[in-house]
Protein backbone atom coordinates (compact mmCIF):
# COMPACT_ATOMS: atom_id res chain seq x y z
CA UNK A 1 0.00 0.00 0.00
CA UNK A 2 1.15 3.40 -0.86
CA UNK A 3 0.01 6.56 0.88
CA UNK A 4 1.30 9.87 -0.97
CA UNK A 5 2.97 11.69 1.90
CA UNK A 6 5.89 12.75 2.12
CA UNK A 7 7.88 12.80 5.80
CA UNK A 8 7.32 16.76 6.10
CA UNK A 9 3.60 16.49 5.62
CA UNK A 10 3.61 13.48 8.07
CA UNK A 11 5.28 15.28 10.61
CA UNK A 12 2.68 18.53 9.97
CA UNK A 13 -0.02 15.72 10.43
CA UNK A 14 1.27 14.06 13.46
CA UNK A 15 1.55 17.58 15.38
CA UNK A 16 -1.50 19.18 13.82
CA UNK A 17 -3.21 16.22 15.48
CA UNK A 18 -1.74 16.04 18.86
CA UNK A 19 -2.79 20.27 18.25
CA UNK A 20 -6.49 19.68 17.41
CA UNK A 21 -7.34 16.86 18.57
CA UNK A 22 -7.69 17.27 22.05
CA UNK A 23 -8.10 20.75 22.18
CA UNK A 24 -11.35 21.41 24.17
CA UNK A 25 -11.03 25.32 24.86
CA UNK A 26 -9.79 27.19 22.03
CA UNK A 27 -10.14 30.46 22.79
CA UNK A 28 -6.98 32.16 23.51
CA UNK A 29 -5.93 31.77 27.34
CA UNK A 30 -7.11 35.02 29.35
CA UNK A 31 -6.39 37.01 32.12
CA UNK A 32 -8.57 35.24 35.00
CA UNK A 33 -10.64 38.23 36.19
CA UNK A 34 -12.44 35.86 38.79
CA UNK A 35 -12.83 35.87 41.90
CA UNK A 36 -10.70 33.47 44.02
CA UNK A 37 -12.42 30.46 45.17
CA UNK A 38 -12.98 30.69 48.94
CA UNK A 39 -13.07 27.21 51.43
CA UNK A 40 -14.39 27.17 55.12
CA UNK A 41 -12.39 25.29 57.00
CA UNK A 42 -15.01 23.41 58.86
CA UNK A 43 -13.58 22.10 62.36
CA UNK A 44 -14.08 18.47 63.61
CA UNK A 45 -18.15 17.85 64.84
CA UNK A 46 -19.28 21.03 63.25
CA UNK A 47 -21.92 20.35 60.79
CA UNK A 48 -21.52 21.96 57.39
CA UNK A 49 -21.62 25.31 56.82
CA UNK A 50 -25.00 26.75 55.36
CA UNK A 51 -23.29 27.94 52.21
CA UNK A 52 -25.12 30.12 49.26
CA UNK A 53 -25.23 29.53 45.56
CA UNK A 54 -25.93 33.24 44.51
CA UNK A 55 -23.17 34.05 46.84
CA UNK A 56 -20.35 32.06 46.24
CA UNK A 57 -17.75 32.54 49.12
CA UNK A 58 -14.83 34.51 47.54
CA UNK A 59 -11.11 35.78 48.76
CA UNK A 60 -12.01 39.39 47.43
CA UNK A 61 -16.30 39.15 48.67
CA UNK A 62 -14.56 38.49 52.05
CA UNK A 63 -12.02 41.26 51.99
CA UNK A 64 -14.48 43.90 50.73
CA UNK A 65 -17.31 42.62 53.74
CA UNK A 66 -14.59 43.13 56.39
CA UNK A 67 -13.65 46.45 55.86
CA UNK A 68 -17.67 47.14 54.70
CA UNK A 69 -18.24 46.15 58.30
CA UNK A 70 -16.33 48.38 60.46
CA UNK A 71 -16.48 51.44 57.91
CA UNK A 72 -19.09 54.44 58.44
CA UNK A 73 -18.67 54.75 54.90
CA UNK A 74 -22.51 53.16 54.30
CA UNK A 75 -24.05 55.23 56.80
CA UNK A 76 -24.23 59.01 57.21
CA UNK A 77 -24.88 58.84 60.84
CA UNK A 78 -21.01 57.35 61.57
CA UNK A 79 -22.84 54.19 62.16
CA UNK A 80 -21.29 51.07 60.82
CA UNK A 81 -22.11 47.18 61.68
CA UNK A 82 -19.59 47.24 64.23
CA UNK A 83 -21.58 50.02 66.01
CA UNK A 84 -24.17 47.61 67.30
CA UNK A 85 -22.16 44.45 66.87
CA UNK A 86 -19.06 45.28 69.46
CA UNK A 87 -15.81 43.11 69.57
CA UNK A 88 -15.86 42.94 73.12
CA UNK A 89 -19.23 42.21 73.38
CA UNK A 90 -18.76 39.48 70.58
CA UNK A 91 -20.08 41.45 67.85
CA UNK A 92 -23.44 41.92 69.62
CA UNK A 93 -24.93 44.83 71.24
CA UNK A 94 -26.64 44.82 75.26
CA UNK A 95 -29.74 46.49 74.24
CA UNK A 96 -31.01 48.24 71.52
CA UNK A 97 -33.93 50.47 71.72
CA UNK A 98 -35.81 50.81 68.11
CA UNK A 99 -37.61 52.95 66.79
CA UNK A 100 -41.10 50.45 67.39
CA UNK A 101 -40.85 50.69 71.12
CA UNK A 102 -38.89 47.21 71.30
CA UNK A 103 -35.85 46.66 73.55
CA UNK A 104 -33.77 44.06 72.44
CA UNK A 105 -30.42 42.24 73.07
CA UNK A 106 -28.82 42.39 69.97
CA UNK A 107 -27.55 38.78 68.48
CA UNK A 108 -23.99 38.02 68.54
CA UNK A 109 -22.17 37.57 65.00
CA UNK A 110 -20.44 34.42 66.02
CA UNK A 111 -20.87 31.27 63.60
CA UNK A 112 -23.66 33.12 61.52
CA UNK A 113 -22.24 30.80 58.39
CA UNK A 114 -23.80 27.39 60.29
CA UNK A 115 -26.70 29.10 60.99
CA UNK A 116 -30.29 28.61 59.44
CA UNK A 117 -32.14 31.26 60.53
CA UNK A 118 -31.56 34.67 62.36
CA UNK A 119 -32.67 37.67 64.91
CA UNK A 120 -34.51 36.24 67.50
CA UNK A 121 -37.88 35.62 66.26
CA UNK A 122 -36.31 33.75 63.07
CA UNK A 123 -37.07 36.97 61.12
CA UNK A 124 -34.47 36.36 58.63
CA UNK A 125 -33.93 33.06 56.61
CA UNK A 126 -31.14 34.22 54.42
CA UNK A 127 -27.61 35.65 55.59
CA UNK A 128 -26.76 37.10 52.22
CA UNK A 129 -29.73 39.68 52.19
CA UNK A 130 -29.71 40.27 56.21
CA UNK A 131 -27.89 43.61 56.07
CA UNK A 132 -30.35 45.07 53.23
CA UNK A 133 -32.69 46.58 55.90
CA UNK A 134 -29.33 48.30 57.17
CA UNK A 135 -29.67 51.16 55.16
CA UNK A 136 -32.58 52.33 56.37
CA UNK A 137 -32.91 55.85 58.76
CA UNK A 138 -32.76 53.65 61.67
CA UNK A 139 -29.41 51.84 61.18
CA UNK A 140 -27.28 53.67 58.56
CA UNK A 141 -29.92 56.17 57.34
CA UNK A 142 -28.12 55.96 54.27
CA UNK A 143 -28.08 58.74 51.25
CA UNK A 144 -27.27 57.00 48.24
CA UNK A 145 -25.98 59.95 46.06
CA UNK A 146 -23.47 60.24 48.72
CA UNK A 147 -22.36 56.84 49.43
CA UNK A 148 -22.17 56.40 44.96
CA UNK A 149 -19.64 59.18 45.52
CA UNK A 150 -17.67 57.88 48.74
CA UNK A 151 -17.34 54.90 47.09
CA UNK A 152 -16.27 55.97 43.78
CA UNK A 153 -13.61 57.86 45.51
CA UNK A 154 -12.30 55.37 47.98
CA UNK A 155 -8.16 54.22 46.62
CA UNK A 156 -9.58 50.73 47.67
CA UNK A 157 -13.28 49.78 46.99
CA UNK A 158 -13.60 50.55 43.57
CA UNK A 159 -11.26 47.92 43.03
CA UNK A 160 -12.55 45.79 45.61
CA UNK A 161 -16.38 45.77 44.04
CA UNK A 162 -14.68 44.96 40.38
CA UNK A 163 -12.61 42.11 41.74
CA UNK A 164 -15.44 40.82 44.04
CA UNK A 165 -18.32 40.83 41.79
CA UNK A 166 -17.04 42.21 38.22
CA UNK A 167 -18.24 45.70 38.74
CA UNK A 168 -15.93 47.97 36.92
CA UNK A 169 -18.06 51.20 37.88
CA UNK A 170 -20.23 50.81 41.28
CA UNK A 171 -21.94 54.22 39.87
CA UNK A 172 -23.07 52.35 37.13
CA UNK A 173 -25.84 49.80 39.03
CA UNK A 174 -28.60 50.59 40.82
CA UNK A 175 -29.01 51.24 44.01
CA UNK A 176 -31.01 48.00 45.25
CA UNK A 177 -27.92 46.28 43.17
CA UNK A 178 -25.21 47.98 45.03
CA UNK A 179 -27.00 47.23 48.94
CA UNK A 180 -27.13 43.57 47.56
CA UNK A 181 -23.83 43.61 47.01
CA UNK A 182 -22.80 45.10 49.84
CA UNK A 183 -25.34 42.76 51.98
CA UNK A 184 -23.80 40.08 50.16
CA UNK A 185 -19.79 40.94 51.12
CA UNK A 186 -21.28 41.16 54.63
CA UNK A 187 -22.44 37.66 54.33
CA UNK A 188 -19.28 36.13 53.19
CA UNK A 189 -17.00 38.50 55.92
CA UNK A 190 -19.17 36.39 58.45
CA UNK A 191 -19.35 33.02 56.47
CA UNK A 192 -15.93 33.32 57.09
CA UNK A 193 -16.00 34.08 60.97
CA UNK A 194 -15.60 30.64 63.02
CA UNK A 195 -15.23 30.20 66.51
CA UNK A 196 -13.17 27.15 67.68
CA UNK A 197 -10.97 28.14 69.92
CA UNK A 198 -12.80 28.20 73.47
CA UNK A 199 -11.11 26.90 76.74
CA UNK A 200 -13.58 24.23 76.35
CA UNK A 201 -13.12 23.29 72.65
CA UNK A 202 -9.35 22.97 73.75
CA UNK A 203 -10.58 20.65 76.40
CA UNK A 204 -12.29 18.71 73.38
CA UNK A 205 -9.74 18.86 71.91
CA UNK A 206 -6.71 17.50 74.85
CA UNK A 207 -4.98 20.62 74.32
CA UNK A 208 -6.50 22.06 77.93
CA UNK A 209 -7.77 20.70 80.97
CA UNK A 210 -10.87 21.98 83.27
CA UNK A 211 -10.29 22.54 86.79
CA UNK A 212 -12.92 21.48 89.01
CA UNK A 213 -15.51 24.01 89.21
CA UNK A 214 -15.79 23.92 85.66
CA UNK A 215 -15.52 19.67 85.26
CA UNK A 216 -18.60 19.64 87.59
CA UNK A 217 -20.09 22.51 85.58
CA UNK A 218 -19.41 20.70 82.50
CA UNK A 219 -21.53 17.15 84.09
CA UNK A 220 -24.26 19.77 84.73
CA UNK A 221 -24.32 21.18 81.70
CA UNK A 222 -24.74 17.73 80.21
CA UNK A 223 -26.89 16.04 82.54
CA UNK A 224 -30.24 16.04 83.42
CA UNK A 225 -29.25 18.32 86.84
CA UNK A 226 -28.59 20.86 84.79
CA UNK A 227 -30.22 19.50 81.24
CA UNK A 228 -29.14 22.63 79.41
CA UNK A 229 -27.79 20.68 76.19
CA UNK A 230 -31.14 19.35 74.37
CA UNK A 231 -31.48 23.36 73.79
CA UNK A 232 -28.04 24.09 73.77
CA UNK A 233 -26.81 21.26 71.41
CA UNK A 234 -22.83 21.09 70.78
CA UNK A 235 -20.68 22.42 68.92
CA UNK A 236 -23.00 25.46 67.92
CA UNK A 237 -24.34 25.12 71.50
CA UNK A 238 -27.41 26.13 69.93
CA UNK A 239 -30.06 23.17 68.61
CA UNK A 240 -31.33 25.82 65.74
CA UNK A 241 -34.57 25.99 66.82
CA UNK A 242 -37.39 27.78 68.96
CA UNK A 243 -38.55 27.49 72.34
CA UNK A 244 -40.49 29.15 74.67
CA UNK A 245 -38.05 28.99 78.13
CA UNK A 246 -40.92 29.78 80.29
CA UNK A 247 -39.03 33.48 80.73
CA UNK A 248 -42.60 35.34 80.28
CA UNK A 249 -45.78 34.82 81.64
CA UNK A 250 -48.07 37.48 79.66
CA UNK A 251 -47.54 37.11 75.96
CA UNK A 252 -47.51 40.66 73.95
CA UNK A 253 -45.59 42.20 71.46
CA UNK A 254 -42.50 41.34 71.71
CA UNK A 255 -43.16 38.23 73.92
CA UNK A 256 -45.00 36.73 71.71
CA UNK A 257 -41.56 36.06 69.74
CA UNK A 258 -41.88 33.49 66.82
CA UNK A 259 -45.29 33.76 66.82
CA UNK A 260 -45.31 37.14 65.37
CA UNK A 261 -43.45 35.73 62.21
CA UNK A 262 -45.56 32.59 62.17
CA UNK A 263 -48.96 33.51 63.79
CA UNK A 264 -49.30 30.01 64.69
CA UNK A 265 -50.90 29.97 68.64
CA UNK A 266 -47.93 27.14 68.85
CA UNK A 267 -45.14 29.44 68.21
CA UNK A 268 -45.99 31.83 71.21
CA UNK A 269 -43.01 32.97 73.43
CA UNK A 270 -40.72 30.84 71.02
CA UNK A 271 -37.41 32.54 70.05
CA UNK A 272 -34.69 31.14 68.34
CA UNK A 273 -31.84 29.26 70.74
CA UNK A 274 -29.03 31.52 70.98
CA UNK A 275 -25.06 29.94 71.39
CA UNK A 276 -23.95 30.05 74.46
CA UNK A 277 -20.45 30.38 72.69
CA UNK A 278 -18.93 33.79 74.50
CA UNK A 279 -22.01 33.74 76.62
CA UNK A 280 -19.68 35.83 79.02
CA UNK A 281 -19.33 38.43 76.50
CA UNK A 282 -23.11 38.98 75.63
CA UNK A 283 -24.72 40.17 78.82
CA UNK A 284 -27.52 41.29 79.36
CA UNK A 285 -29.62 38.15 78.49
CA UNK A 286 -32.63 36.82 76.90
CA UNK A 287 -34.70 38.18 73.92
CA UNK A 288 -35.45 41.15 75.82
CA UNK A 289 -32.24 41.44 77.96
CA UNK A 290 -33.88 41.24 81.49
CA UNK A 291 -30.99 39.05 83.12
CA UNK A 292 -28.30 41.42 83.67
CA UNK A 293 -25.99 38.38 84.47
CA UNK A 294 -25.17 34.91 84.08
CA UNK A 295 -25.77 34.49 87.78
CA UNK A 296 -29.75 35.61 87.07
CA UNK A 297 -29.73 33.14 84.28
CA UNK A 298 -29.35 30.43 86.12
CA UNK A 299 -31.35 31.74 89.29
CA UNK A 300 -34.09 31.41 86.76
CA UNK A 301 -33.36 27.78 85.29
CA UNK A 302 -33.18 26.81 88.35
CA UNK A 303 -35.89 28.53 90.19
CA UNK A 304 -38.00 30.99 88.38
CA UNK A 305 -39.44 29.04 85.19
CA UNK A 306 -42.70 30.57 84.22
CA UNK A 307 -45.50 27.97 85.07
CA UNK A 308 -47.84 28.53 81.62
CA UNK A 309 -49.06 26.55 79.16
CA UNK A 310 -46.79 27.89 76.38
CA UNK A 311 -43.56 26.19 78.18
CA UNK A 312 -41.56 23.94 76.26
CA UNK A 313 -41.68 20.60 77.44
CA UNK A 314 -38.54 20.60 77.50
CA UNK A 315 -39.01 22.57 80.53
CA UNK A 316 -40.23 20.11 82.42
CA UNK A 317 -37.24 18.58 84.78
CA UNK A 318 -36.94 14.84 86.25
CA UNK A 319 -39.16 15.71 89.35
CA UNK A 320 -41.76 16.46 87.47
CA UNK A 321 -41.89 20.24 87.80
CA UNK A 322 -39.83 23.24 86.07
CA UNK A 323 -37.21 23.44 88.45
CA UNK A 324 -33.61 22.57 88.21
CA UNK A 325 -33.19 23.76 92.20
CA UNK A 326 -29.84 23.81 92.24
CA UNK A 327 -27.33 24.20 95.08
CA UNK A 328 -25.17 27.77 95.55
CA UNK A 329 -22.34 25.63 95.03
CA UNK A 330 -23.97 23.93 91.47
CA UNK A 331 -24.83 27.66 90.22
CA UNK A 332 -20.73 28.63 90.54
CA UNK A 333 -20.28 25.08 89.07
CA UNK A 334 -22.38 25.52 86.09
CA UNK A 335 -21.42 29.51 85.22
CA UNK A 336 -17.36 28.38 85.53
CA UNK A 337 -18.30 25.82 82.74
CA UNK A 338 -20.60 28.25 80.35
CA UNK A 339 -17.18 30.95 80.95
CA UNK A 340 -15.14 27.99 79.34
CA UNK A 341 -17.44 28.81 76.00
CA UNK A 342 -15.61 32.19 75.68
CA UNK A 343 -13.37 32.47 72.80
CA UNK A 344 -11.24 35.50 72.92
CA UNK A 345 -9.48 34.38 69.68
CA UNK A 346 -12.57 35.33 67.72
CA UNK A 347 -13.01 38.73 68.79
CA UNK A 348 -9.86 39.82 66.81
CA UNK A 349 -11.00 37.77 63.35
CA UNK B 1 10.61 3.07 1.43
CA UNK B 2 11.93 3.76 4.39
CA UNK B 3 10.64 6.78 3.91
CA UNK B 4 7.15 5.52 2.91
CA UNK B 5 7.58 3.26 6.27
CA UNK B 6 8.13 5.67 8.59
CA UNK B 7 5.27 8.03 6.61
CA UNK B 8 3.02 5.29 7.86
CA UNK B 9 4.19 4.45 10.92
CA UNK B 10 3.83 8.03 12.28
CA UNK B 11 0.42 8.57 10.12
CA UNK B 12 -0.87 5.76 12.05
CA UNK B 13 0.35 7.12 15.74
CA UNK B 14 -0.56 10.23 15.39
CA UNK B 15 -3.67 8.19 14.47
CA UNK B 16 -3.77 6.83 17.59
CA UNK B 17 -2.79 9.72 19.49
CA UNK B 18 -6.07 11.06 18.08
CA UNK B 19 -8.36 8.26 19.64
CA UNK B 20 -6.86 7.20 22.40
CA UNK B 21 -6.18 10.56 23.94
CA UNK B 22 -9.75 11.46 23.20
CA UNK B 23 -11.19 8.75 24.22
CA UNK B 24 -14.17 9.49 26.53
CA UNK B 25 -15.10 6.36 28.88
CA UNK B 26 -18.04 4.90 27.28
CA UNK B 27 -17.64 1.40 28.78
CA UNK B 28 -21.09 0.12 29.20
CA UNK B 29 -21.97 -1.09 32.35
CA UNK B 30 -24.30 -3.57 32.82
CA UNK B 31 -27.21 -1.85 33.82
CA UNK B 32 -28.74 -3.53 37.89
CA UNK B 33 -32.42 -4.65 37.72
CA UNK B 34 -34.03 -2.88 40.02
CA UNK B 35 -34.88 -4.17 43.18
CA UNK B 36 -35.50 -1.61 45.40
CA UNK B 37 -38.13 -1.16 48.27
CA UNK B 38 -39.59 1.93 49.64
CA UNK B 39 -40.54 2.03 52.58
CA UNK B 40 -42.91 4.66 53.60
CA UNK B 41 -43.68 5.60 57.18
CA UNK B 42 -46.46 7.22 58.61
CA UNK B 43 -47.44 8.12 62.28
CA UNK B 44 -50.79 7.44 64.31
CA UNK B 45 -52.97 7.13 67.11
CA UNK B 46 -55.13 4.60 67.11
CA UNK B 47 -55.80 4.98 63.78
CA UNK B 48 -55.88 8.62 63.71
CA UNK B 49 -52.76 10.31 61.71
CA UNK B 50 -50.77 12.34 63.68
CA UNK B 51 -51.56 16.34 64.16
CA UNK B 52 -48.86 18.56 65.88
CA UNK B 53 -49.80 20.71 68.56
CA UNK B 54 -53.29 19.69 69.41
CA UNK B 55 -54.46 18.56 72.24
CA UNK B 56 -56.62 15.61 70.95
CA UNK B 57 -55.70 11.95 72.14
CA UNK B 58 -55.92 9.90 75.05
CA UNK B 59 -53.96 7.47 75.86
CA UNK B 60 -54.67 4.00 77.75
CA UNK B 61 -53.50 5.57 81.45
CA UNK B 62 -56.54 8.31 81.03
CA UNK B 63 -53.86 11.12 79.94
CA UNK B 64 -55.42 13.54 77.05
CA UNK B 65 -52.31 14.31 75.71
CA UNK B 66 -50.44 15.78 72.50
CA UNK B 67 -47.49 16.00 70.28
CA UNK B 68 -44.47 18.49 69.77
CA UNK B 69 -41.63 16.32 68.82
CA UNK B 70 -41.15 12.54 67.76
CA UNK B 71 -37.75 12.23 66.20
CA UNK B 72 -36.35 8.79 66.08
CA UNK B 73 -33.53 6.81 64.71
CA UNK B 74 -34.41 3.39 62.51
CA UNK B 75 -31.63 0.65 61.95
CA UNK B 76 -30.68 -2.75 60.81
CA UNK B 77 -33.73 -3.04 59.13
CA UNK B 78 -34.08 -7.34 58.52
CA UNK B 79 -36.05 -8.68 55.86
CA UNK B 80 -36.56 -12.54 55.90
CA UNK B 81 -37.66 -14.72 52.50
CA UNK B 82 -39.36 -17.38 52.35
CA UNK B 83 -36.53 -19.90 52.16
CA UNK B 84 -35.32 -18.61 55.67
CA UNK B 85 -32.83 -16.08 53.72
CA UNK B 86 -31.94 -12.70 55.46
CA UNK B 87 -31.21 -9.45 54.21
CA UNK B 88 -30.10 -6.54 56.31
CA UNK B 89 -29.78 -3.31 55.55
CA UNK B 90 -27.04 -2.41 58.11
CA UNK B 91 -27.66 1.43 57.56
CA UNK B 92 -29.33 3.90 60.01
CA UNK B 93 -32.48 6.02 58.95
CA UNK B 94 -33.46 9.33 61.20
CA UNK B 95 -37.16 9.58 61.52
CA UNK B 96 -38.74 13.33 61.60
CA UNK B 97 -42.70 13.07 61.95
CA UNK B 98 -42.98 16.46 61.59
CA UNK B 99 -41.47 15.71 57.87
CA UNK B 100 -43.97 15.84 54.89
CA UNK B 101 -42.92 12.25 54.74
CA UNK B 102 -40.07 10.01 56.03
CA UNK B 103 -39.08 7.24 53.39
CA UNK B 104 -36.65 5.02 53.36
CA UNK B 105 -34.92 3.13 50.23
CA UNK B 106 -33.70 0.14 50.24
CA UNK B 107 -31.18 -0.36 47.30
CA UNK B 108 -30.74 -3.45 45.39
CA UNK B 109 -32.43 -6.17 47.31
CA UNK B 110 -31.97 -9.96 46.55
CA UNK B 111 -35.23 -11.10 44.47
CA UNK B 112 -37.43 -13.07 46.49
CA UNK B 113 -41.01 -13.58 48.54
CA UNK B 114 -40.12 -12.09 51.91
CA UNK B 115 -42.25 -12.91 54.46
CA UNK B 116 -40.91 -10.97 57.75
CA UNK B 117 -39.22 -7.51 58.33
CA UNK B 118 -37.69 -6.72 61.95
CA UNK B 119 -35.28 -3.91 63.27
CA UNK B 120 -34.13 -1.63 66.00
CA UNK B 121 -35.19 1.56 67.09
CA UNK B 122 -32.37 3.31 67.98
CA UNK B 123 -28.60 2.72 67.21
CA UNK B 124 -26.51 -0.58 66.71
CA UNK B 125 -23.93 -0.65 69.86
CA UNK B 126 -21.19 -0.79 67.62
CA UNK B 127 -22.83 2.86 66.09
CA UNK B 128 -23.89 4.36 68.49
CA UNK B 129 -21.17 6.01 70.19
CA UNK B 130 -20.65 9.95 69.88
CA UNK B 131 -20.31 11.74 66.90
CA UNK B 132 -20.14 8.04 64.63
CA UNK B 133 -22.98 10.07 62.84
CA UNK B 134 -22.35 12.50 60.61
CA UNK B 135 -22.61 16.36 62.03
CA UNK B 136 -25.48 17.29 60.58
CA UNK B 137 -28.05 19.58 62.50
CA UNK B 138 -30.39 16.59 63.47
CA UNK B 139 -27.91 13.91 64.57
CA UNK B 140 -26.24 16.57 66.65
CA UNK B 141 -29.48 17.42 67.86
CA UNK B 142 -29.99 13.63 68.87
CA UNK B 143 -26.76 13.76 70.80
CA UNK B 144 -26.69 11.58 74.19
CA UNK B 145 -24.46 13.33 76.29
CA UNK B 146 -20.85 11.77 76.91
CA UNK B 147 -21.25 11.98 80.72
CA UNK B 148 -24.19 10.16 80.72
CA UNK B 149 -22.99 7.28 78.51
CA UNK B 150 -22.43 9.06 75.06
CA UNK B 151 -24.05 8.20 71.40
CA UNK B 152 -27.43 9.48 70.18
CA UNK B 153 -30.80 9.27 71.63
CA UNK B 154 -32.80 6.99 69.75
CA UNK B 155 -36.49 8.49 70.42
CA UNK B 156 -37.11 11.95 71.38
CA UNK B 157 -40.96 11.48 71.92
CA UNK B 158 -42.25 15.17 73.40
CA UNK B 159 -45.32 16.86 73.73
CA UNK B 160 -48.11 18.04 76.86
CA UNK B 161 -51.07 16.25 78.88
CA UNK B 162 -53.41 17.11 80.85
CA UNK B 163 -52.52 16.42 84.88
CA UNK B 164 -55.17 15.55 87.24
CA UNK B 165 -55.79 19.37 87.94
CA UNK B 166 -56.59 19.59 84.01
CA UNK B 167 -53.11 21.45 83.73
CA UNK B 168 -51.23 21.33 80.90
CA UNK B 169 -47.94 20.01 81.35
CA UNK B 170 -45.10 18.81 79.06
CA UNK B 171 -43.80 15.37 79.04
CA UNK B 172 -40.41 14.09 77.58
CA UNK B 173 -39.99 10.51 76.61
CA UNK B 174 -36.35 9.94 76.06
CA UNK B 175 -34.60 6.86 74.95
CA UNK B 176 -30.77 6.05 74.99
CA UNK B 177 -28.01 4.15 75.51
CA UNK B 178 -27.29 0.98 74.29
CA UNK B 179 -29.53 -1.21 77.13
CA UNK B 180 -32.86 0.48 75.85
CA UNK B 181 -31.92 -0.32 72.53
CA UNK B 182 -35.76 -1.22 70.74
CA UNK B 183 -35.67 -4.60 69.29
CA UNK B 184 -39.10 -4.26 67.29
CA UNK B 185 -40.85 -7.57 66.96
CA UNK B 186 -40.87 -9.02 63.78
CA UNK B 187 -43.67 -8.03 61.41
CA UNK B 188 -45.24 -10.44 58.94
CA UNK B 189 -44.97 -8.62 55.14
CA UNK B 190 -46.20 -10.29 52.35
CA UNK B 191 -43.31 -8.83 49.46
CA UNK B 192 -42.36 -10.66 46.32
CA UNK B 193 -38.90 -8.85 45.09
CA UNK B 194 -38.65 -9.31 41.60
CA UNK B 195 -36.30 -7.44 39.08
CA UNK B 196 -37.37 -4.58 37.67
CA UNK B 197 -40.57 -4.33 39.83
CA UNK B 198 -39.32 -1.84 42.62
CA UNK B 199 -42.14 -2.24 45.44
CA UNK B 200 -43.49 -0.05 48.31
CA UNK B 201 -44.14 -0.92 51.91
CA UNK B 202 -46.24 1.09 54.57
CA UNK B 203 -44.41 0.80 57.91
CA UNK B 204 -47.46 2.82 60.45
CA UNK B 205 -46.40 3.73 64.14
CA UNK B 206 -49.18 4.12 66.59
CA UNK B 207 -47.80 6.54 69.21
CA UNK B 208 -50.19 4.88 71.79
CA UNK B 209 -48.55 1.90 71.78
CA UNK B 210 -45.55 3.73 73.74
CA UNK B 211 -48.06 4.00 76.62
CA UNK B 212 -49.22 0.57 76.47
CA UNK B 213 -48.37 -3.41 76.02
CA UNK B 214 -46.99 -4.02 78.73
CA UNK B 215 -47.15 -1.12 80.99
CA UNK B 216 -49.69 1.23 80.80
CA UNK B 217 -48.53 4.72 81.21
CA UNK B 218 -49.97 7.02 83.33
CA UNK B 219 -47.82 10.46 83.37
CA UNK B 220 -49.67 11.32 86.90
CA UNK B 221 -48.60 7.85 88.25
CA UNK B 222 -45.15 7.37 85.83
CA UNK B 223 -43.68 10.96 85.50
CA UNK B 224 -43.51 12.78 82.54
CA UNK B 225 -39.29 12.80 81.88
CA UNK B 226 -37.79 9.83 81.69
CA UNK B 227 -33.93 10.71 80.02
CA UNK B 228 -31.53 9.01 81.92
CA UNK B 229 -33.89 7.23 84.23
CA UNK B 230 -32.97 3.40 83.67
CA UNK B 231 -36.60 2.15 85.43
CA UNK B 232 -38.55 4.66 83.09
CA UNK B 233 -36.66 4.33 79.97
CA UNK B 234 -37.15 0.25 80.74
CA UNK B 235 -40.59 0.60 80.75
CA UNK B 236 -40.82 2.52 77.53
CA UNK B 237 -38.46 0.70 75.79
CA UNK B 238 -40.72 -2.40 76.56
CA UNK B 239 -43.33 -0.90 75.32
CA UNK B 240 -41.53 0.36 72.11
CA UNK B 241 -41.39 -3.37 71.08
CA UNK B 242 -44.45 -3.12 69.19
CA UNK B 243 -45.26 0.16 67.98
CA UNK B 244 -44.98 -0.39 64.47
CA UNK B 245 -47.54 -2.46 62.08
CA UNK B 246 -47.65 -3.25 58.26
CA UNK B 247 -50.23 -1.00 56.87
Amino acid sequence: MYLPLNKNITGFVFIASLFFACKQNDTPKQVNTYPTPYEISVPPGFPKPELSSINPLTVEGIQLGKMLYSDSILSTNGRSCTSCHLAINSFSLPIFNSWSGRKFSVPAHINLGFKKQYNWEGSQECLDTLAMDDFDQEFFNTNPEILYKKLAAHPIYPTLFNQAFGISDISKIPFQELKRKIAYSLAQYLRSKVSVNSKFDQYRNKKALLNNLEYEGYVIFYSEKGDCFHCHSEPLYTDQQFHNNGVSNTYVGFDLGRQNISNKEEDKGKFFTPTLRNIELTAPYMHDGRFKTLQEVVDFYSEGVAENQYVDPLMTKRNGTRKLNLTTLEKIQLIAFLKTLTDLDYLNK
Amino acid sequence: MKTRNLGLFLWLFSILIFGVACKKHVTLEATKPNTNLRIEITHLIDNIPLLFDSINYANKGGNKYSVTRLNYYISDIILQNNKGETFNSNSTYYVNGRNASNVINLLEMPTGNYTSMRFLIGLNPTENTSNSLENNVDNLNMAWPEVIGGGYHFLKFEGYYLDSARTKQGFTMHLGTNDMLVAHQSLPISLLIEENKPDTLGLQMNLNEWFQNPHTWNFNVDGNYTMAIPALMTLLKNNGTDVFTIE
